[in-house]
């Protein structure tokens, strides 16, 4: 068995949010199995975001399907919000294949996870600046977002447009489509067909 | 108002204890100025201690019991316990004593974290002074360093990091001003050139000599073991 | 995918080191630390030994390699719990969180001393027991909200624990792009639908 780029036994977070390696997001966690989860992911492993529908609702089997993925996330800060609940920002570093599942009593789910390669991931040369001006505009209507991203925002062409498939409203199957490694530039097209006028047919 | 503070992953370390001495007194530094940092010290701290004690949580190195609670030799516990309670002492804690450093003419309180810690003789060089702090956590150096009114630390970078808190004092660079309390962190990819209008003292730890980028500054490059 | 439990019953590391959650009861800690602080209570003090050694042992082990320094944290620890007793202060936080930062520092000083054979006790004033009474004042609030917040959440039932609130403000909705992109809605979405178009036929093209 290839031994590189697997990590055993992460934590399993399930919830529906599309995020791409550089990306950050904010979850409060109240539940007390994902307190639990973020006490073992503090400790320096963090945890995996998995948005796929095969998420874990069912107290026991549930179906199977091929290349289950996720985010794999670190705990970048936390706090409490106004409501006393703990809100926690995670910061995703890699998309990763999940190997096999398990639970434990508290049907908290860990899984063995592969890293698979995406191009957010990578830094590029380039720089999308006419994208870059529109995300900066729409993170500047929305104070968490700015917060979130004060000290990571760039040009960089792969990190804008991951940035922008990520707050698209596009339902998480289409967004999925575009996690495949080698989607770059369909991903790109697609963004800028949004934003800009589809001008080039 | 404090700008720069350690990133979480320090905090954490630092709340756990994993942190070298040096690195641990530079938080405490910051911690004393910044309620903000004080107050996710705190939090972490129980969040800590729950998960420690309250519960365990996955652990895959510990074959313990089997579901029962922990269970030592009885005996073990009636002479521990009984080493302990023979005597009926306690601690007094002695209320904490300001004390102070003299660089030049320049007075400064010493942050309390730094009090048992022994100091180095001071070095000098033009409006630049140094004393190391005697840690021995072998290539990890921290240092008191005085820089009197008008002084700067030519630019440089460092082959790993370089640590500065402002203890008193104002410093600038490129990034801006800084006030007592910021907490400063450099790796390589950050060339920085520090200069003080008005004086300051810094509290220091970098990881390897100084490597000076601005040509005329190679011909300084002692300068850079000198101060870290 | 199998989320099911195919949960290694053979395995008798993962079967037995995954064991129930302890519910402390901090009252109780609480009387028994105030009784070592005003009575120099024994056998209040025998019950925090018993309570905490085995779990210091089991930490320290992790941090200090060995047994034997293991069972010198929790010597160490407990010896500080039994002189330090008469400073906790059971308004200002947890009798565990205390008993955590005393452990935390012996093992600090500890590791000190072993990695850089120095027999200085720092851990005091980095840590400093007097000033995490203060901090801890400044934040007693928080510490109330956070104690409140746990029995709130115990007291829901079942299904609503289970409800896990996320923060959605990574994605907007369609009228925010149509604000944000200064067009109509209609637009907006045909846009979308043409994207959406255009995406499928070329991904259609490589993955077929």
């Amino acid at each position: 068995m290839n031994t590189l780029n697997l990590n055993s036994n992460l934590p399993i977070f399930p919830l529906p949010v599309f995020l791409l390696p550089g990306g950050i997001t904010r979850l409060r966690i109240f539940e007390q199995r994902y307190l639990k989860m973020i006490q073992i992911a503090s400790k320096g492993s963090g945890f995996v975001i998995v948005s796929t529908k095969t998420h874990v609702d069912k107290e026991s089997a549930v179906t199977t399907q091929d290349n289950e993925w996720g985010s794999w996330v670190d705990i970048v800060n936390f706090d409490q919000g106004d409501d006393g609940v703990l809100e926690v920002d995670v910061k995703c570093k890699n998309l990763v294949e999940l190997l096999s599942i398990d639970k434990d009593e508290d049907n908290l789910h860990f899984s063995d996870v592969k890293i698979t390669p995406h191009w957010s991931h990578i830094d590029t040369e380039t720089e999308n600046i006419a994208l870059f001006h529109s995300l900066v505009s729409v993170f500047e209507q929305s104070p968490l977002l700015d917060r979130l991203y004060k000290n990571d925002m760039t040009a960089n062409t792969h990190w804008v447009i991951a940035r922008w498939l990520e707050i698209l409203p596009v339902s998480l199957e289409v967004k999925t489509l575009l996690s495949k490694s080698d989607s770059f530039q369909t991903a790109q097209d697609f963004v800028h067909s949004i934003v800009f006028s589809a001008k080039k047919s | 108002m404090i700008k720069h503070h350690p990133k979480f992953q320090l905090i954490q370390g630092f709340v756990n204890g994993e942190l070298p001495a040096s690195l641990s007194a530079g938080i405490a530094i910051h911690a004393d100025l910044c309620s903000e940092c004080r107050q996710q010290i705190s939090l972490l701290t129980e969040q800590l201690s729950y998960a420690s004690f309250e519960e365990v949580t996955v652990d895959k190195y510990s074959v313990s019991d089997s579901g029962k609670q922990d269970n030592v030799n009885p005996l073990y516990f009636e002479q521990a316990i009984a080493a302990i309670t023979k005597s009926n002492d306690i601690d007094i804690i002695e209320p904490k004593i300001e004390k102070n450093i003299i660089f030049k003419n320049h007075v400064y309180s010493l942050p309390f974290v730094l009090h048992n810690m022994v100091l180095g003789k001071t070095a000098n060089i033009g409006k630049l002074a140094r004393a190391r702090i005697q840690l021995d956590e072998n290539e990890i150096h921290s240092s008191l360093l005085h820089i009197e009114p008008g002084g700067s630390v030519p630019e440089h970078t460092h082959n790993g990091f370089e640590l500065t808190v402002l203890i008193a004092g104002q410093f600038s660079d490129k990034e801006g001003e800084y006030v007592p309390g910021d907490f400063i962190m450099l790796d390589k990819k950050h060339p920085h050139h520090p200069v003080s209008e008005k004086g300051c003292l810094c509290f220091t730890v970098a990881n390897d000599s100084l490597h000076f980028t601005q040509g005329i500054s190679k011909i300084l490059n002692p300068i850079g073991a000198f101060i870290y | 995918m199998h989320i099911a439990s195919i949960c290694l019953p053979n395995d008798p590391i993962n079967a037995t080191s995954i064991r129930m959650p302890n519910k402390i009861n901090h009252t109780e800690l609480c009387e028994w630390l105030t009784a070592v602080a005003t009575h120099r209570d024994k056998q209040a003090f025998t019950h925090l030994f018993q309570f905490f050694s085995p779990k210091i042992q089991r930490i320290a082990k992790i941090k200090v390699n060995t047994d034997a320094r293991a069972s010198e944290v929790v010597q160490e620890t407990m010896g500080n719990v039994w002189r330090k007793a008469h400073l906790f202060d059971g308004n200002k936080g947890a009798v565990t969180t205390w008993v955590y930062t005393i452990m935390r520092n012996v093992t600090f000083d500890m590791l000190r001393k072993v990695k850089s054979n120095r027999e200085d006790t720092l851990s005091d004033d980095i840590w400093s027991l007097a000033e995490s009474q203060n901090i801890q004042e400044d934040d007693f609030t928080d510490h109330l909200a956070n104690n409140n917040l746990r029995s709130v959440i115990d007291d829901l039932p079942e299904n609503q624990q289970q409800v896990i609130k996320a923060y959605y403000f990574m994605e907007m909705s369609q009228d925010q792009l149509a604000v944000h992109l200064n067009l109509p809605l209609g637009t907006i979405k045909s846009r979308l639908r043409l994207a959406l178009g255009k995406l499928k036929a070329q991904l259609g093209e490589s993955h077929d």
